[in-house]
């Protein structure tokens, strides 16, 4: 047997997974029946339903020929990711400059072509427009430095 | 020596310096938590009354929207921020159902705030569509008895006003009915005026325009008084029902060890932003007026909260619906 | 039909002083330069401006509001057409044609024609909301539980249509977003649905989060290994202004989208969330040329762009005649005008004719306003897409994560959106399009709550959806889209098969 479409392998497979966990998180809530449904029914319905779905494509991926794998690009994508989840764990305690800061910093490492010059001047012109904007113009409740 | 000096110092001006800070309240803009999106009921109050006390206060209140899971997460943030007055809650009924509604809330809405005052009762009214067959709040209780399988009841989901007034009025018929849950008054009002479900409970602010417009049929008025923008509705206890008396409460608080001068000052600028025109003006277009002066103080709100608790505990639990 | 007339004049009388227009025009333009801005949909953008106009008189704060209104919505499709971020439901479709347009080099004259058929469209409505608001409101009573859920599962299946590449895989991203919008509490039970214990989303996902992360950062991550230090551009930039043949080409989309939109607009149970993808599937499903669109098709842009603004615009009619907000937009003004002591409802009408049709005439000034801030704005938006994009991207990162931020306060809901944006990535890469997730998201909770509650009103009894005229009717149309639907993507999938055999 040939994988004639990996990537709708791979695909499939990520669907059956999504449904497993789907079914660890439904637990004990009540599924009820058709006429009187349950919080669980609908969760439960259209796991059952991701799951087979994912299986009909993952068995079809060994029939139908289709797309390879293309490859997963970390190097642009960990930095970037990982720009927004310090963005989203520095704003509380650090303040929306600060934040934005290092967001920049992170985020310069997924640049395709990084020039730490010009980074710095359109980070520095952003950060002001944006506290310009959101805190001096519209008055919004964000906490602009680290509260002391 | 030098050093010990530096402590005593340093001790001396820690000592006298938080007193002395909390006489020069507020320094900075005060942060007014809404626990609720912007627009609705809660964040309408919120801002009414923000507005004027930053008038008395001479300061900026600025209300901010932290909204999520009934209100319990704006609230867990204000019990947990620092407690210098800078941080306070607009909160309504709910800080003192979720104690029920909520088996995991991570504060005490007993003990984790420093209550600063009652804001406003909002009434409810118990309302029904356009051609239920009931004339006054008598027939409708036996005609509701005698059809307990007909009658439906919407509401605008777990832990609204409309649920818990809902649970109230059937624990006082003892007939159970089939409620039809809603996400949010409007789509519940929409059916009601659409005839698709039969009775709801609601506050005064998303009836009145639908009762004074003639799109759904009013029995009473859930509070001790009759309210002024409806002068010819009864209240629920004149009309033979006294067990269902409820009203939407909103409080504001302050973090628990909030020093008492801040939530003095706090105390004296809501009250008044209570006897304020426009407030009241505003407050009366929403169907509802300020507490009174009496009410309007930490002692009340913080005896009122309990009492709250425990009026709802039973009922909440006998329903055995929970919001987590 | 006369006092319509005299009403109306009336009401642009009271609505077009100097300090009036000044206000719309102040409204519009700052609705949508803070609409522009990726990551603040119209929701948040609302949000954030509602407090501006607190100071005002009543009828002038409701002419800014409806300024920002319209702003704020025309610069989320801005957004969608630019930067394949989009706002808001309904720019979910924009995205699709609208954004292939601007990597063409055409994202001119697919943001004038947005604009331009939504002047239209809200002007069409305009005057339906004037003439005909109680009629049509006390008509669209008839709909309950049963027809709603008719409804949604018409535009689910409608869902599948968005999708350009394999039905199979459309079918699963209808159902995963399906799945999502399960997440959050339970209507009836309040009991907590797969929320892995997190808070922030007890209440369901927040859509800016979702629709930023799949489409906004994965479209970062795509572009940034593609487009090396270059700009998002894939060709040069050819013209500003639509010609004379996207004109011809978008006439009839406008005129039906604009027909689908004031109808679905109407429906107090957020009908008006359908107008958009309605309208890309009829012009899909119809036109000689299918396999144009998602790839730059300008009857895309036109048709959905003119059915939201048709649809925005009269779902004011629940609003005014009913006082009932069918969605969260209608729900924040609702707010605004309850802060200026207006409360929507039946009464307004008499008790304050001023009010009620100076609003009326703001909604068309609100619209004028519109294409003469936007036209002459197209030209600097289009030249955004110049800047090189190692300082676009972080940019519009910064951006997002403080509009996602904003929403609730919640640094949480900011980690979320690198969640759905790996997610995003993924599924991007493996062939699978977010459109019908996002889609099936926003009218999953419709469809089950609609569905549950037609259970619980008929006490059970399955019988309610056909015994009732209009949902056994909209439930024959849901049957018919689904063969449609399904019949020309296994002739097709055949085809491919057979050509790949070959």
């Amino acid at each position: 047997m040939r994988v004639r479409s990996p990537q709708d392998l791979v695909g499939g497979i990520a669907l059956i997974a999504l449904a497993a966990l789907a079914f660890s998180q439904i637990g004990d809530l009540r599924i009820g029946t058709a006429s009187r449904m349950g919080p669980g029914y609908f969760p439960t319905v259209l796991a059952g339903l991701t799951g087979l779905v994912g299986l009909v494509l993952a068995v079809r991926s060994l029939v139908l020929d289709g797309h390879g794998l293309e490859s997963l690009n970390l190097r642009h994508g960990l930095p970037l990711l990982g720009a927004i989840l310090v963005f989203g764990l520095t704003i509380r305690p650090l303040g929306l400059v600060l934040a934005s800061a290092l967001l920049f910093l992170v985020s310069a490492f997924a640049s395709p072509e990084l020039k730490w010059r010009e980074t710095l001047v359109a980070s520095v012109v952003l950060i002001g427009l944006a506290v310009l904007l959101f805190v001096v113009l519209l008055d919004l409740p964000f906490p602009v430095w680290p509260r002391m | 020596m030098r050093f010990s000096t530096l402590a005593v110092t340093a001790f001396a001006l820690a000592l006298g310096s938080a007193p002395a800070l909390a006489q020069n309240y507020p320094s900075r803009p005060v942060t007014m938590v809404v626990p609720f999106a912007a627009g609705g009921p809660t964040d309408t109050v919120a801002r009414l009354v923000a507005q004027s006390m930053s008038q008395t206060l001479g300061q900026q209140v600025i209300v901010e929207n932290v909204g999520g899971a009934g209100g319990t997460i704006g609230a867990g943030r204000v019990a947990k921020a620092d407690p210098d007055g800078y941080t306070i809650l607009l909160h309504h009924i709910g800080q003192a159902t979720s104690a029920t509604l909520y088996r995991k809330l991570a504060y005490d809405p007993k003990t984790d705030f420093a209550p600063i005052g009652l804001v406003t009762d909002v009434p409810m009214t118990i309302v029904a569509k356009k051609d239920f067959p009931a004339k006054d709040l008598k027939e409708l209780v036996a005609y509701v008895k005698a059809n307990p399988d007909k009658v439906t009841l919407a509401n605008a989901g777990v832990g609204a006003a409309s649920h818990l007034c809902g649970m109230l009025f059937m624990q006082a018929l003892q007939t159970p009915l089939t409620t039809v849950p809603y996400k949010g008054t409007g789509p519940a009002m929409n059916d009601l005026v659409g005839g698709q479900v039969d009775l709801m409970c609601d506050q005064t602010t998303n009836t009145t325009g639908q009762i004074k417009g003639g799109a759904v049929k009013a029995y009473a008025v859930t509070t001790p008084t009759r309210v002024a923008s409806l002068p010819d509705l009864p209240t629920t206890r004149e009309a033979g029902l006294p067990g269902v008396e409820v009203a939407v409460w909103h409080g504001l608080y302050a973090p628990k060890g909030t020093p008492e001068v801040v939530v003095t000052r706090l105390n004296a600028a809501l009250k008044v932003a209570l006897k304020d025109a426009t407030v009241k003006q505003r407050f009366a277009e929403l169907g509802t007026e300020p507490v009174t002066e009496a009410r309007a103080t930490p002692k009340a709100l913080g005896d009122f909260v309990v009492a709250e608790i425990d009026r709802w505990r039973p009922l909440i639990q006998a329903a055995g619906v929970y919001a987590d | 039909m006369d006092s319509v007339f005299s009403n109306l004049a009336l009401g642009f009388s009271a609505a077009g002083t100097p300090t009036n227009l000044a206000l719309c025009f102040i409204g519009a333009l700052v609705g949508t330069l803070i609409g522009v801005l990726p990551g603040l949909g119209p929701i948040a953008t609302i949000a954030i401006l509602l407090p501006i106009t607190f100071s005002l008189d009543p009828l002038g704060a409701l002419i800014m509001l409806a300024g920002i209104y319209y702003g704020a919505q025309y610069g989320g499709s801005t957004t969608a057409i630019l930067v394949n971020m989009p706002g808001e439901t309904s720019s979910v479709v924009t995205t699709l044609d609208g954004h292939q347009m601007a990597r063409q080099g055409r994202a001119g004259p697919a943001l004038a024609i947005a604009a331009l058929g939504s002047f239209f469209a809200g002007s069409v409505a305009t005057f339906l909301v004037a003439l005909f608001g109680p009629i049509l409101a006390s008509f669209a009573q008839n709909f309950g539980p049963p027809e709603y859920f008719a409804l949604m599962l018409t535009g689910l299946i409608g869902a599948i249509v968005l999708a350009s590449g394999s039905v199979l895989k459309a079918v699963a991203m209808v159902i995963v977003g399906l799945l999502l919008g399960c997440v959050g509490s339970d209507i009836e039970t309040g009991e907590q649905r797969l929320t892995f214990g997190i808070a922030q989303i007890a209440e369901g996902i927040n859509f800016t989060t979702l629709a930023v992360g799949l489409f906004g950062v994965a479209e970062i991550l795509r572009n940034l290994e593609k487009t090396q230090d270059r700009s998002i551009l894939g060709a040069k930039i050819t013209g500003l202004m639509p010609t004379w043949a996207d004109i011809k080409q978008s006439i009839m989309p406008v005129l039906r989208g604009t027909g689908i939109g004031s109808v679905l607009g109407i429906l107090p149970g957020n009908g008006a969330v359908l107008a958009p993808y309605a309208s890309y599937t009829l012009e899909k499903k119809i036109s000689r040329t299918p396999q144009r669109f998602g790839k730059g098709a300008i009857e895309g842009v036109a048709g959905p762009e003119s059915a939201n603004n048709a649809g925005a615009q009269t779902s004011f009619i629940p609003l005014l005649t009913l006082g009932i907000p069918p969605n969260a937009v209608m729900a924040m003004m609702v707010g605004a005008m309850t802060i200026q002591g207006i409360v929507p409802g039946p009464t307004v009408m008499n008790e304050n004719p001023t009010l009620f049709w100076g609003m009326i005439a703001s909604m068309w000034i609100g619209n004028l306003m519109l294409v003469i801030i936007n036209l002459p704005l197209v030209g600097v938006w289009v030249r955004l897409l110049k800047v090189p994009y190692r300082i676009l991207f972080p940019a519009i990162l910064m951006f997002c994560c403080i509009g996602v931020y904003s929403i609730n306060s919640s640094g949480i809901e900011v980690m979320l959106v690198a969640l759905f944006g790996a997610v995003g990535y993924f599924l991007v890469k493996h062939g699978f399009e977010p459109a019908p997730l996002l889609l099936a998201f926003v009218l999953g909770p419709l469809m089950e709550e609609n569905l549950r509650r037609s259970f619980l009103i008929a006490r059970g009894d399955p019988m309610i959806f056909v015994n009732r005229p209009l949902s056994a009717f909209l439930l024959l149309v849901a049957v018919g889209l689904l063969i449609l639907v399904l019949l020309p993507a296994i002739r097709k999938r055949r085809e491919e098969v057979f050509h790949e055999e070959e």
